[in-house]
This record gives structure tokens, C-alpha cells and sequence, in this order.
């Protein structure tokens, strides 16, 4: 079963992990985020298992998000009908459209494997997965394997992506600025789209353009942004005082958005409801309602909103009681309860499994450990090795 | 090793920010502050300063939030700070000085990169970034606060109507999320 294995960290790996574009390496408080004192050994058939969870897991989302959008369901994930038609259109339309990326956060115990969360629209932690471990291994463990294909993966993807879209459009890129590690990562990713040959311009989100008249976005020379890669939630952008021309403008097909709109459903844990409604007997759900009534007969079981980030708002309950309650801005939401589940757990570090799907494929894993049970935006990245 | 695992080779390196700036900094670091050519000399030889200060200058004119009235733009800079631009039509910060910053790689520079285009940022490899004052004393970058108004520029083409959500769940300078 995997092992948590302590090793001396580089002493120079803040250089290192700098030059492989992560400069958020450490928290404000001062302790690492990167955190390469440690490492998780999985052996192979663990991985495989692994991939194989992510894999199934990866095809019964896309059957919830078709059932919940042709059922009509949409509304109850909280969404107005603004949003609920951009959803519907973007999922009919989807058609040859690669799917980017998405990550599962999975317990696991040595045994079961369950999904706890998924991230379908903006997922984190993309950099330290893709590039920084992928490093560490080449260094600290030279011929040494790792559950990491996500690089050439994202560049397949964004290759088709380049040959179904025509090489004459470009990719813009976006994210709130100034922000390191959503600039970062935007690097990251258009070195990635360079790579696949797509011709990409950056903009900050805030600078982005809305020309009268036409309603078309444009970028800083007034150029119009015809395909955008936003490292921001959809929810947010439709939010924002332009959201409802985006809403218009996607929706006329004059501009697309990676990911598409109904990649948002993906990242809604009401999904999680619909997923053990519709596969009672799959290995890798955990039981989760709508209903504080039901959660109450789990007896224990963790509170979550349906749009959180990063354990905000998370609740833990225990035999009832409240063992840990979360703050931050997503009190307005709603929210689902998931039965609780143990995590890997060593010398009081409790791990989450992210496995990352490129395009429909498993093609990863990062692992987050923190001290507490809620994985929160404090939780370290550690790096992980594939053994015999 | 070759391995179905693992990707054959993950070419990336990216910039990394000069001395004046975040490289070997903690997360929590805030980059140096320029308030003049001369300040920057001191630190960087050469051209580079006033290629980033030039083209902070650039991006200021350009990018920076617009207010419909002195009032709100020094509610968020500071009183003093803002200054009438397009015939008292608008206000603006006063652009308090810059930051500067490296390329690595070069390469990174022509293909969008955050920093991008890097011959509107100086070009060689430098980049700058302009600051404002803030209100409560420091220095700010660009970003648009909840609440703040859509502000509209000259051409017909309005900025600033994304990131407010953003702001208000705390992604700048924290996280995200997902």
C-alpha cells in the first residue's frame, strides 16, 4: 500500500521549482507549499487502479451532466435561465470539442477509492502536477516512473483543439491579474498551446473589452478575442457587470470559451447527488443528498456548498457533532452532504488524491496533504513515485 | 525511462523575475517598487529601467481604471493620488511608479505570455508594470474592486466589466480555488 517516504529536500529547490514557472512555493505564512521533504509511493497496480477510478468516474460525469441537462434539472443546481440555456447549447454543441482537463479529488484508504470532489472548470494545482514533479522525479529519482502524461496530454488536446478550430484563430488567455499563481499557470498553459502550435496572446481579465454597438469582447490593440482559455470560473464571469454579453456572445457562437459552459456542471457538487442517484452501485461514490435529514443518519458526514473552492464553507460533522467548520464567501450557496470517508493518512498528514483527466483521459496524479481533515488552500502539494 | 506513465519530456521553463522583482522570494513578496528611472539604475545598469519605465508609462495610459469622478477614483488611491485626464472627463490614478521584471527565456516573450508582447514592454527580455498609490499608504496594481463602476474609453470599447466577482470571493492574491 502507498507509503509516505521523508527525504531531505534540495537545498537549493526553490530555484528549482521557480524555473519550472512555480513561484508560489510557499505560503504567506512562510511554510512550504511545495513540499518535497516527503514523497508518496504508490506501487503500480495501485496506479492502476487509480487510473482505472478516474477513468470510469470521468464517463459517469458526462452521464450525470447529459442526464441532468436533459432532464431539465438545471435550476436545481442553482443556476438562472440565463446560464441554464449558455449550459444546454454548449452541451449540444459539443460535439468534436476536446475537453480540456478536469481533476478528481480521491480518498483513498489502501483499499476503497472514493470521489470526494470534482473540478471540471478551473482546476489548481496544474503547474505542480504537470511540470514541477515531473522534474523532482527526473532529478531525485533518475529512470524513475510517475503516474505524469499530463504535459503531452494537454498538448494533444490543444492540438486538436488547433485542428478542428483552424489555424487562423488564435487563443486568448485570461486570468485575474496581478495574481501569481493564476499568471503562472497561464504561462504555463501557453507554453503548452505554443507547443501545439496555437498562437496565443495574454490579457488580464480586467482589461478585457466590450465594444459598443456589437457587443464584441476585444483585446487591448481592440482586436476581437474570438476564442478565450479563462482561468476563471464560469459562474464568476457571468456574475461580473459583463457577464450578461457573454452570456449573448457565447451563446451566438461569436465568442468560445475553454472550458466550454457546461464544463461547470462538472464542478458542481450537486453532481455528486446525481451521480450516486443514477449509479447506486458504483465502488467510487460516496452516499450524498440534499437532505440534512439523510446526512443526519450518516452520522458522519462533511457539509458542502455546491459551488466551494479550497474547503471554504466545508463543514465536518462526527456522530453529529461539528468537528471543524470552515469559513469564506460561499455562505450564499447551496449546499449537499456527502457521507464522510477516510483518507491516506501518515504521521498525521491526511492526503487527497488528484487525479487529472486530459480529454477524456486519466493522465495523472497530485497529491495535497494537510494537517487537518479539510483540504483547504493551505494544503501541500507532495510529489509522488511510481514503484515496481 | 521510457513509460505509458509519464510524458517523454516536459520542456517548460519560464520567466523568472529579475533581481528587482519575485525570483527567490516567498509567495508572500511583493516585488520592488520603482518610483524613477534613476531608482531603478541604481539596482539595473543599462537600458533596461527605462525601457520598463517607458512602457509602463504606455500601459498606464492605456490601461488604467477610469472614474467618473475625483471622489471614488481617490477613494481607492488615495486623496491626491488621481488626476483628471480627456478634459476633466474622467480620473485616473497618477501612475506612482513601476515594477521590473525579467524573461528567462526569451522565447516566452512572442507567444503571449503573461507578460506578453514583449516589444510593448520593453523588449530584451525586460518587462515593467506600472503601480498606483494605494489608500490606506503603498503601492496597488490594477485591479478592479467590487463595486467598482464599468468605466468606458475613448473608441467606444468598455473595460473593466470582469474580474468584480473574482475580487469579492478573494481570488486576488489568494486563490482561485477548484
Amino acid at each position: 500500500m502507498a507509503q509516505r517516504i521523508t527525504l531531505p529536500v534540495r537545498p537549493d529547490w526553490r530555484r528549482k521549482v521557480e524555473e519550472r514557472g512555480l513561484t508560489w512555493h510557499t505560503a504567506a505564512d512562510g511554510s512550504p507549499y511545495w513540499d518535497e521533504s516527503a514523497y508518496w509511493l504508490f506501487s503500480e497496480a495501485e496506479i492502476d487502479r487509480i487510473e482505472a477510478a478516474a477513468n470510469d468516474l470521468y464517463e459517469l460525469c458526462l452521464k450525470a451532466v447529459g442526464h441532468v441537462i436533459e432532464q431539465r434539472r438545471l435550476a436545481s443546481f442553482g443556476y438562472n435561465p440565463t446560464t441554464i440555456a449558455l449550459i444546454e447549447q454548449s452541451w449540444a454543441r459539443r460535439g468534436w470539442q476536446p475537453t480540456f482537463y478536469a481533476r478528481f479529488d480521491l480518498a483513498y484508504d489502501g483499499e476503497a477509492i472514493k470521489l470526494l470532489e470534482l473540478n471540471g472548470d478551473t482546476p489548481t494545482s496544474l503547474v505542480e502536477a504537470a511540470v514541477v514533479q515531473w522534474w523532482w522525479l527526473e532529478e531525485r529519482f533518475p529512470g524513475g516512473d510517475q503516474f505524469n502524461s499530463i504535459h503531452e496530454k494537454l498538448v494533444a488536446a490543444l492540438r486538436l483543439w488547433r485542428q478542428n478550430a483552424g489555424a487562423a484563430r488564435g487563443l486568448h488567455l485570461t486570468c485575474v491579474a496581478p495574481h501569481l499563481e493564476d499568471e503562472g499557470t497561464i504561462e504555463y498553459l501557453a507554453a503548452a498551446a505554443d507547443e501545439a502550435g496555437v498562437e496565443t496572446q495574454f490579457i488580464a481579465l480586467g482589461d478585457i473589452g466590450l465594444r459598443d454597438g456589437d457587443e464584441t469582447f476585444v483585446d487591448l490593440d481592440d482586436q476581437p478575442i474570438v476564442s478565450l482559455f479563462k482561468l476563471v470560473p464560469w459562474e464568476w464571469l457571468l456574475a461580473d457587470p459583463f457577464g450578461q454579453a457573454l452570456a449573448r456572445q457565447a451563446g451566438a457562437e461569436r465568442i468560445s470559451l475553454i472550458e466550454p459552459a457546461w464544463k461547470m456542471v462538472a464542478s458542481n457538487k450537486m453532481l455528486l447527488v446525481t451521480l450516486k442517484e443514477l449509479f447506486p452501485d458504483s465502488p467510487y461514490l460516496l452516499d450524498a443528498t440534499t437532505s440534512a435529514r439523510v446526512a443526519a443518519g450518516y452520522g458522519d458526514y462533511v457539509r458542502k456548498p455546491v459551488l466551494g473552492r479550497e474547503g471554504a464553507n466545508v463543514t465536518l460533522v462526527e456522530a453529529g457533532r461539528t468537528l471543524e467548520a470552515r469559513p469564506g464567501a460561499y455562505d450564499d450557496d447551496l449546499f449537499i452532504y456527502q457521507r464522510r470517508t477516510r483518507l491516506l493518512e501518515a504521521a498525521g498528514n491526511h492526503a487527497v488524491l488528484g487525479a487529472w483527466v486530459v480529454n477524456r483521459e486519466a493522465c495523472g496524479l497530485g497529491v495535497r496533504e494537510s494537517k487537518g481533515p479539510i483540504t483547504d488552500n493551505l494544503a501541500r502539494f507532495v510529489p509522488h513515485v511510481m514503484g515496481g | 525511462m521510457a513509460s505509458r506513465r509519464r510524458s517523454a519530456y516536459v520542456g517548460f521553463s519560464v520567466l523568472t523575475l529579475s533581481a528587482a522583482g519575485l525570483a527567490g522570494c516567498g509567495g508572500g513578496d511583493q516585488p520592488k517598487v520603482y518610483n524613477s528611472v534613476a531608482a531603478c539604475k541604481a539596482d539595473h545598469p543599462g537600458h533596461a529601467c527605462d525601457d520598463a519605465w517607458q512602457a509602463s508609462v504606455g500601459e498606464h495610459d492605456k490601461t488604467a481604471p477610469r472614474y467618473t469622478n475625483e471622489q471614488a477614483c481617490e477613494a481607492q488611491y488615495g486623496p491626491g493620488h488621481c488626476e483628471a485626464r480627456e478634459g476633466g472627463q474622467v480620473f485616473m490614478p497618477l501612475m506612482a511608479g513601476f515594477i521590473l521584471g525579467q524573461m528567462l527565456n526569451n522565447n516566452r516573450c512572442n507567444t503571449g505570455a503573461p507578460y506578453g508582447n514583449c516589444g510593448g514592454y520593453g523588449g530584451g527580455g525586460y518587462f515593467g508594470h506600472p503601480v498606483f498609490y494605494a489608500s490606506g499608504g503603498g503601492y496597488r496594481t490594477p485591479a478592479i474592486n467590487p463595486g467598482e463602476s464599468v468605466f468606458t474609453r475613448s473608441g467606444g470599447v468598455s473595460r473593466g466589466g470582469f474580474g468584480a466577482t473574482a475580487g469579492f470571493r478573494g481570488a486576488l492574491g489568494g486563490f482561485r480555488g477548484g
